[in-house]
């Protein structure tokens, strides 16, 4: 299934993918317009520009115009030809229009985006987006920033990457300018707003922001939009000696957009405040234990479609602010729930957590935070009880069956954890977030989750009061998905010459199963093997479909139970499938 | 609507044999004594409270504490004879302990632990009653409580400070020959709510937890000692340490914390246990020992790596009200195959040889390897499968529902 990215950006929109086995990625881009040009007509892109104003009736230049004061006046629908028409309808026919001609250049079905959103916009207008795209029948399946679509565009965020960036959205509206710090999975974004004269100034000023007031510490400029062009990159490469990164610029954000679905965790930091001067990047890979089996996703607030109500712009990503922790924290539920399907291993994986070289030093207590807001309940301002964000040691993920049990040392004096999981990868992952209290940890003996067969990966990061601001990076640890599995369930029959065996196969999963033994074997302990009993009958492999049972019969004339009928594959060493009994003791037959 | 205590006692316990939670001495009802509560009488007289003599020399406790005196003892209350103040403190005849409020109303349950030394008695106790106060007890709808305040105490102060507080193992259990032959049950008592004909109905059970020490199973002489604990109770918790078996010990994870060289075979203890059950009189039935026994092996948690997939050992047990009676039965299957594994099969030939009624059971108490310092692993308790052996055996004597079959 493809994913397909959409950047509606106030000049342009764009709707990009990755083509499998290509590197660069698909794309159609359209002006954001649209023309009611008679009651039942209405044009889109190209034709909306182009058609004389003449008495057609309303034109909107740019949608992502209209959807954003959406959010600040109550009345914003579109009056045409005695017909009132909401904004997220008049967006739906741009994005309507986009999916058409991502669906006319691919050949295949567009249903499942990411909308790529920028900084600047307030939940509100991104909710908006959300409903327009309902209404043009696309399944959004998350939003990501725009400046960290680019990133995913150049593939600037990963493991072992750490690096200070400024991207360089550039279009008819304007440069919108982002300064980002990238530690791995945690990211610093830092709009600069735009007093600099000229681009150039404008991009140095941003790289002081995250690099200090040395260039030497920013690593590389981004170009994105419809207006970066290679000229541009070679001017800013001339002024500013760094590497100026150019390609496929237009579609950058929408590319970004659609590679961020296979990404994992990412935790962005959108406080709006400049971030405290690094003591210095590091790029390439930082050592350290954490091996996530997964890409990183963008993770920021991710608003469902809400009632239009005009609605604050929100200051700062609610992910990655620290808090205050409240005087008495109320227990909540350390078990959280999700999807599953049922399976079972005994597969663990353990990690500890080194916040690596690129972690800054921690402040003194006098020394006030910049670079990030403790979060607290009531808005209250920081305190000496803030609770910052810091990774925590010695977090082991147990498998019990379909169950994942999560342990870790709390830091003293912490109160809470923040736990976040995906479960699955790619468009299937499902992923999700809950704070976990440390007396319902222990009341618990763990934090538990129901994962089902599939890999799963969880970061924990614990919420210490008067740590530093400077959050490290969370600990993370992943759990392998299992091999399918195929249940039995034994039973006989009859007595006597007319004794039948029987045996039941199940499985949750559609799959092939090899040539199955039946073993019989007498006495009181389990056989191990099949060689210590006797082979019965042999199954021959055959296809399994999910919940539908096969049941194979076979003669057992002359037995005289009980006994132990148990399954085993004919190959040992064939693996490619689990065969599980149903219950142990009902493997005593007779 | 308050509730009062009957004054008297049913008439079908009234003539039933009791057994005092905390000597496990039997008596019959009517020889409950009364203890003078010291407040002033109808007669303006008031006893003067003084040591016990018997209390004393049985559990220790010196306190000063009314008079004694015997009254009928199916009744809830008596009047004293020399200060005529009425008292609700009925004591055990035998060792002037006082009897928890609903003693001879209720059913009276005695459990017996037992286990080799090192075996993680004490530590399976406390993480047992503590997961039975929370976690399990609101899975089965269940509450316990501890039955007098000395228990209230003790358990704090002893076990679950010690263990969840400090993160330290309870230091060993003080052997009955060098307490002067005293051991001091640990008194609950539980109530389950229970499905009756037309509503739901709280079921009362008092329970008492004697938690042997190590030592005194290592020789028939020692094990004597704790005849009349073991010969009344009415189910048992037998703990067998898998570390104390040489085939499991090599099949242990890693970095495992060994018992220490003098440690006691577990079929040594185990065979000491069924010739002091087989002496009792009455005790076999059909030549087999009647008493509930479950078989705990605790420590699973070091050997969770050898499991393979599908063992009932590795998945989150079930969770539901009653007990769940068939994946008791897998993990029984489990474990008898785990004991040939672990050159078990002798334990197994003895349990099913000379107990009519046994299960066996896997559990870890802590969930991980403690510290080489006696101390908890810095993750913190996990328990697994730790109260599955207490249900069951509820389960047996009918204070907890089952389902599911076999």
């Amino acid at each position: 299934m493809t994913v397909f990215g959409i950047d509606l950006g106030r000049s342009q929109a764009c709707i990009a993918w990755l083509p499998a086995g290509a590197d660069a990625p698909g794309s159609a881009a359209i002006p954001p317009a649209v023309r009611f040009a008679g009651p039942d007509e209405v044009l889109v892109g190209e034709p909306a520009l182009a058609a004389p104003p003449g008495e057609s009736g309303p034109f909107i230049p740019s949608v992502y115009d209209l959807l954003a004061r959406s959010a600040d006046v109550l009345d914003a629908d579109v009056q045409a030809f005695e017909r009132t028409y909401s904004p997220e309808w008049v967006a739906a026919r741009v994005l309507s229009e986009l999916a058409d001609r991502a669906r006319a250049a691919t050949g295949g079905a567009v249903r499942d985006v990411v909308l790529a959103t920028p900084v600047e916009l307030g939940v509100a207008p991104i909710a908006a987006q959300r409903r327009a795209a309902d209404e043009a029948g696309l399944a959004v399946r998350g939003t990501v920033l725009a400046p960290i679509a680019v990133c995913m565009h150049y593939e600037a965020i990963g493991e072992g990457l750490a690096q200070n960036l400024v991207v360089c959205i550039v279009d008819a509206a304007g440069p919108q300018i982002c300064a980002l710090r990238v530690r791995e999975y945690l990211v610093d974004v830092v709009r600069v707003p735009q007093t600099a004269e000229n681009l150039i100034d404008a991009v140095r000023a941003a790289g002081a922001t995250v690099g200090g007031a040395v260039l030497d510490d920013l690593d590389a400029v981004l170009l994105a939009g419809a207006d970066a062009t290679p000229d541009l990159a070679a001017q800013l490469h001339e002024a500013l000696g760094i590497p100026v990164r150019c390609d496929e610029p237009a579609a950058a954000v929408a590319a970004g957009a659609a590679r961020s679905a296979d990404f994992g965790f990412l935790r962005v930091n959108t406080s709006g405040t400049a971030s405290t001067p690094s003591p210095g990047p590091r790029s390439g890979p930082i050592p350290g234990p954490r091996q996530s089996p997964f890409a990183t996703t963008p993770e920021r607030e991710d608003p469902e479609p809400a009632p239009r109500q005009p609605q604050p712009n929100p200051t700062a990503d609610e992910h990655i602010r620290p808090r205050t922790q409240p005087p008495s924290t109320p227990p909540t539920s350390g078990r959280a729930s999700t999807a599953n399907t049922n399976t079972n291993t005994t597969t663990n994986a353990t990690t500890t957590t080194d916040p690596g070289p690129t972690t800054p030093p921690p402040r003194t207590p006098s020394e006030p935070p910049t670079g990030h807001v403790p979060r607290t309940h009531a808005a209250a301002p920081a305190g000496p009880d803030a609770a910052y964000p810091q990774p925590v040691a010695a977090l082991t993920a147990e498998r019990r069956e379909d169950h994942a049990l999560l342990t870790w040392i709390w830091p003293s004096d912490c109160v809470i954890s923040v736990v976040r999981w995906q479960i699955g990868s790619g468009v299937d992952a499902r992923r999700g977030e809950t704070e976990c209290t440390r007396r319902v940890y222990e009341h618990e003996g763990g934090f538990q989750l129901r994962i089902g067969p599939t890999e799963s990966l969880f970061t924990v990061e614990a919420l210490v009061p008067g740590s530093s601001p400077e959050p490290g990076p969370p600990s993370s640890v992943g759990l392998a998905a299992l091999p399918p599995a195929i249940r039995y369930v034994p039973a006989v029959q009859g007595r006597g010459s007319r004794r039948t065996g029987q045996v039941t196969l199940t499985s949750d999963t559609d799959c092939t199963f090899p040539a199955i033994d039946v073993v019989l074997a007498r006495g009181h302990y389990l056989p191990r093997g099949a060689h210590e009993g006797e082979v019965v009958y042999r199954i021959a492999g055959a296809h399994l479909s999910p919940r539908t049972p096969l049941t194979v019969q076979f003669p057992l004339a002359g037995h005289r139970g009980p006994f132990w009928l148990v399954c085993f594959t004919a190959d040992p060493a064939e693996a490619s499938v689990e065969l599980l009994p149903e219950s142990l003791h009902r493997l005593k037959v007779g | 609507m308050r509730m009062s205590l009957p004054n008297k006692l049913p008439s079908a316990l009234s003539s039933k044999k009791l057994i005092c939670p905390y000597c496990y001495e039997q008596f019959p009802i009517r020889d409950i004594l009364f203890r003078c509560n010291t407040r002033t009488g109808r007669t303006g007289r008031r006893c003067v409270a003084k040591t016990d003599g018997i209390l004393e020399e049985r559990t220790g406790n010196g306190r000063e504490l009314g008079p004694v005196f015997a009254a009928d003892g199916r009744q809830t209350t008596a009047s004293c004879p020399d200060c005529t103040s009425e008292t609700r403190y009925r004591v055990c005849p035998v060792c002037h302990s006082q009897l928890p409020t609903q003693f001879g109303l209720v059913d009276n349950l005695l459990i017996a632990m037992v286990g080799s030394k090192e075996s993680g008695k004490t530590v399976y106790m406390t993480v047992l009653l503590h997961e039975v106060m929370n976690r399990v007890g609101a899975r089965l709808d269940a509450s316990l409580m501890a039955g007098d305040e000395h228990t209230l105490s003790r358990f704090r102060r002893n076990y679950e400070d010690n263990l969840y507080e400090d993160h330290r193992l309870p230091p060993g259990t003080v052997s009955a020959s060098t307490n002067d032959n005293r051991v001091d049950p640990l008194v609950f008592r539980l109530s389950v709510s229970a499905q009756g004909p037309l509503r739901r109905a709280p079921v009362h059970t008092l329970l008492s937890f004697f938690d042997a020490a190590g030592e005194d199973l290592t020789s028939q002489d020692s094990v004597d000692l704790n005849t009349r604990y073991l010969a009344n109770a009415d189910g048992v918790l037998l703990l067998l340490d898998p570390l104390q078996m040489p085939g499991a010990r090599r099949e242990a994870a890693p970095g495992t914390r060994m018992p220490s060289a003098q440690y006691d075979t577990s079929v040594g203890v185990l065979t000491r246990i069924t010739d002091m059950l087989l002496s009792q009189p009455g005790a076999a039935k059909k030549g087999r020992i009647d008493v509930p026994v479950a078989v705990v092996f605790p420590k699973m948690d070091v050997f969770r790596h050898r499991l393979r997939r599908g063992s009932p050992l590795t998945v989150e047990p079930p969770a539901g009200e009653k007990f769940d009676v068939a994946d008791s039965l897998d993990v029984h299957t489990e474990m008898t195959s785990l004991l040939r594994d672990w050159d078990g099969v002798q334990i197994d030939q003895l349990m099913r040889n000379t107990y009519r009624r046994y299960r066996y059971f896997g559990v870890s108490a802590l969930g991980a390897n403690p510290t080489q310092n006696a101390e908890v692993a810095a993750t913190g308790i996990q328990p697994y499968r730790v109260a599955d052996p207490f249900v069951w055996l509820l389960s047996e004597f009918g204070a907890v529902g089952r389902e599911g079959s076999g």
